[in-house]
């Protein structure tokens, strides 16, 4: 029974221990506040000055309000578009926040690492590079890994090329987050091949988002590819950037057996090219049980020219939902027209 | 008649059996409490903004159905209705489901977002009740409108899924206010895990107390209501480390009603909500759980703790009474339904620890507590066992309640520091060691009331009694039943 009390009473006794720590964080917390909101409004103002090369000593931070210049640092290279404005902030970074950054990213708490990696791609701190490099040889966990290979990419492609090369744990989404921060894909097409799925599905995918046409050959070579996600990236990226003639690329997804990922890529790159004869492809989507392919096929429909066949469809469907949908569809163009 | 040596014997055998459930019960809260200890300590310097920043403007951000079924809401939609278009999110469609409502529900929609009708024909994916129309808001087109013959809930939420657009939806109550973010901070885990997490939820809090503005919480307080102090210290708890605990394991069997996002199709799939539950949100849980272990899919079902939906609190016992009898009959509603899988280890972790810790702890556990409410004081009456056993017996039970409750307002402070001052962190601190005198018992007796609704067959929704969300909530009188 005594084992039992005593538990309980560590208990009690921990936990007011808690209590007694929290009310001081609490009460010292609340006395900094307003202290801390007047310095921020001042330096935000000599930081604009800095910045925009009106004054040219870089303000002073006062230690333990690092915090709060990361904040104003980040507010600013978030509205800024000005490289200059953005050279001088880097600048001042490398000039005064590196010795906290380097103490950052040694930090035992995870959090306080990954804000830490987050602000030196930010604020593109290309000095410690090779540190972070060396991190990703150590046991460290997945999210870590993400954000460094990430941060390398704005500071070091090279070096996140390489790591992208070798076995890793990246989701497709950490890939597209890391190598969407480089402007210029060629580098990481250069070295296609040798990536990892996850890579390669990524250059594929921002192919896609930034319509990058040079890369055509490398797409068109992908939609056969025999694993099945980058076949289907590189489909999806040829509706963007593909010619009419790879329509045939196509054609063999639009059979019945096919999958809806396929269908529906085929129908968009229908709605890209527009060819006004792939009307007669396009009508036996629009009553598909996918949202996506029926979807797609509305657009591809209106996109090559099927305003009558809409209508037949909005008259005479079978399916209800196609009828509806096209309804819809009819209403809106009738709007567009008119207001036209 | 019993001779006083056997009734001696039952108040020791059942004294024996509350104390080991009283202590098995505090060790299992007590390793959760230390599983969402360590999440919440790896992510509690993380800076929000940069690390959501990348999801807003991401083209893989799913596009999201936002699911409001209505019924007798006319104070509180229009509110509602305001803060859920304004959400900060690249792409997403309001469904509002009035379920027949009586009240000028329909009214006050009409009158704000000018309702005009739209000929939508859905694809019944699960089917409802009848729909007599489908509106559009002129004044923004992402605002649809289903009215329908009543159903109840989970009808109402049937519905809305076959009306919606997009592959995902989230489900909330008419009366919830979401944080601006909140939709894109549940996503999070979606995209991220390139969908293998096809359900989450975040934490709920309670709206009493607080200042809204235009749909937006303006100002946090905590309410002066005892009875709305103490469900709001309940909220932490259940929230803090009972889902953040069990969601570690993908042992989560609850997403709130008031705020979850689903996978549209495998919702399908399984079949949709169940319609005359009164707990359709935990079923639904618990069937999408059925389903990954029957048909082998490898999913995950995650809890988020930073996005918040505000919700109201009853503020007078009936009302609090009529929704945990509700609730706990709910609870017992499902898990008579899905009674195979109770400690089944074919359905993995979820049918061996987490269908078993509803069964034996949440379900049973106000049983066991009521036996333990009368064991002390029959034990010093009848004098069966010696002062040290009463002793451990009194703190066990006290530690039971009060003190994992203290100890989910210090995570609280310590994760969120969401309390205004000093003086709130001690207020709240105070109030939660009170919870096993007053508070816990009062819930049992109400626990008990749905375990013999359910046993019965009998028993209905309740009304909860609504404030208007576009005024200050304020406190408008001590509770008078607490």
């Amino acid at each position: 029974m005594r084992w039992i009390i005593f538990f309980i009473f560590l208990l009690v006794v921990l936990q007011i221990g808690a209590l007694v720590y929290l009310v001081f964080q609490k009460r010292k917390r609340v006395k900094q506040e307003e202290a801390r909101l007047n310095w921020q409004r001042q330096f935000q103002d000599e930081l604009y000055d800095f910045a925009t090369g009106e004054k040219r000593e870089m303000p002073h931070i006062v230690l333990g309000n690092e915090d709060l210049v990361e904040l104003e640092l980040f507010a600013f290279t978030n509205l800024t578009e000005t490289v200059s404005h953005q050279e001088r902030i880097y600048q001042y970074v490398e000039a005064k926040l590196l010795p906290y950054y380097q103490v950052q990213i040694r930090h035992r708490r995870i959090d306080r690492r990954l804000n830490a990696y987050e602000a030196i791609a930010q604020f593109r701190l290309r000095p410690v590079a090779q540190e972070l490099h060396q991190k990703l040889g150590k046991s460290i966990s997945k999210e870590e890994k993400d954000v460094i290979v990430r941060t390398l990419v704005s500071i070091a492609p090279h070096l996140a090329i390489g790591e992208a090369k070798q076995v890793n744990e990246i989701s497709f989404f950490g890939a597209v987050l890391a190598i969407g921060r480089s402007k210029d894909l060629t580098a990481w097409i250069e070295e296609f091949e040798q990536l990892t799925e996850s890579f390669q599905m990524g250059v594929l995918q921002l192919i896609y988002d930034r319509e990058e046409t040079q890369y055509l050959e490398l797409v068109r070579s992908k939609t056969t590819d025999a694993h099945p996600e980058i076949r289907k990236r590189a489909l999806r990226a040829l509706t963007r950037i593909g010619l009419e003639e790879d329509w045939k690329l196509y054609t063999p997804y639009l059979e019945d057996d096919t999958s809806w990922v396929e269908q529906m890529l085929a129908l968009r790159f229908l709605e890209n090219v527009a060819p006004k004869e792939s009307v007669v492809y396009i009508l036996p989507f629009v009553g598909s049980r996918s949202w996506w392919v029926r979807t797609a096929a509305f657009d591809a429909l209106l996109a090559c020219g099927g305003l009558e066949q809409l209508a037949l469809v909005a008259k005479d469907h079978p399916d209800r939902y196609a009828k509806q949908k096209a309804t819809e569809r009819l209403a809106k163009e009738m709007k567009q027209h008119v207001v036209i | 008649m019993l001779s006083s040596e056997t009734i001696q014997k039952i108040i020791e055998v059942l004294s024996w059996t509350v104390l080991i459930y009283m202590i098995l019960v505090i060790i299992f809260y007590s390793s959760l409490y230390l599983i969402s200890a360590q999440m919440v300590r790896k992510q509690r310097f993380r800076r929000k903004e940069s690390s959501y920043l990348p999801l807003m403007r991401s083209l893989y951000t799913r596009p999201v159905s936002v699911l409001v079924p209505a019924y007798n809401e006319e104070y509180t939609i229009v509110t509602s209705i305001q803060a859920l278009l304004a959400l900060d999110y690249p792409e997403h469609e309001v469904i509002v489901i009035n379920d027949g409502s009586s009240d000028g529900t329909m009214d006050e929609l009409f009158k704000v977002y000018e309702l005009e009708k739209e000929l939508r024909f859905p694809r019944i994916l699960i089917g409802s009740q009848p729909v007599k129309a489908v509106y559009r808001s002129r004044i923004d087109a992402r605002l649809i409108v289903i009215d329908k013959e009543n159903g109840g809930k989970a009808d109402a939420l049937n519905a809305g899924i076959d009306y919606s657009s997009y592959p995902y939806f989230c489900s909330l109550d008419a009366d919830s206010i979401l944080e601006r973010d909140a939709l894109l901070k549940v996503m999070k885990p979606i995209v991220e895990s390139d969908e293998e997490v096809i359900a989450t939820c975040g934490s709920i809090f309670l709206v009493n107390g607080c200042t809204i503005e235009g749909g937006e919480i303006v100002e946090i307080r905590t309410p002066k209501q005892r009875i709305v102090l103490m469900q709001m210290i309940e909220y932490f708890r259940a929230f803090l480390f009972g889902r953040l605990g069990l969601s570690r394991f993908n042992l989560l069997l609850i997403v709130s009603g008031a705020f979850g996002l689903f996978q549209k199709a495998i919702v399908v799939k399984a079949g949709g909500y169940k319609e005359g539950l009164v707990g359709e949100d935990m079923e639904l849980v618990v069937r999408l759980h059925r389903y990954m272990k029957e048909n082998d899919v490898n999913k995950r079902i995650e809890y988020v703790p930073s996005p918040v939906c505000w919700t109201q609190a009853p503020e007078t016992m009936e009302v609090l009474r009529s929704q945990r009898t509700r609730w706990h009959r709910g609870l017992a509603e499902t898990l008579w339904t899905h009674k195979r899988m109770i400690g089944n280890p074919r359905y993995g972790f979820v049918g061996s620890v987490s269908m078993l810790y509803f069964f034996l702890i949440e379900l049973l556990g106000p049983i066991v507590e009521l036996i333990g409410y009368f064991i002390i004081p029959l034990n010093l009456l009848v004098g069966t066992l010696n002062f040290e056993f009463g002793i451990v017996l009194l703190t066990v039970a006290l530690l039971y309640g009060s003190l994992l409750s203290a100890g989910a307002v210090l995570l609280e402070e310590w994760t969120m520091h969401r309390f205004k001052n000093v003086k709130e962190l001690i207020r709240l601190y105070l109030w939660s060691l009170t919870e096993s005198f007053w508070y816990r018992p009062i819930l049992v007796f109400f626990k008990l009331g749905g375990l013999i609704q359910f046993m019965t067959g009998r028993g209905q929704w309740g009304k909860m009694e609504r404030q208007r969300l576009d005024e200050v909530v304020t406190e408008k009188t001590e509770e008078k039943t607490g």
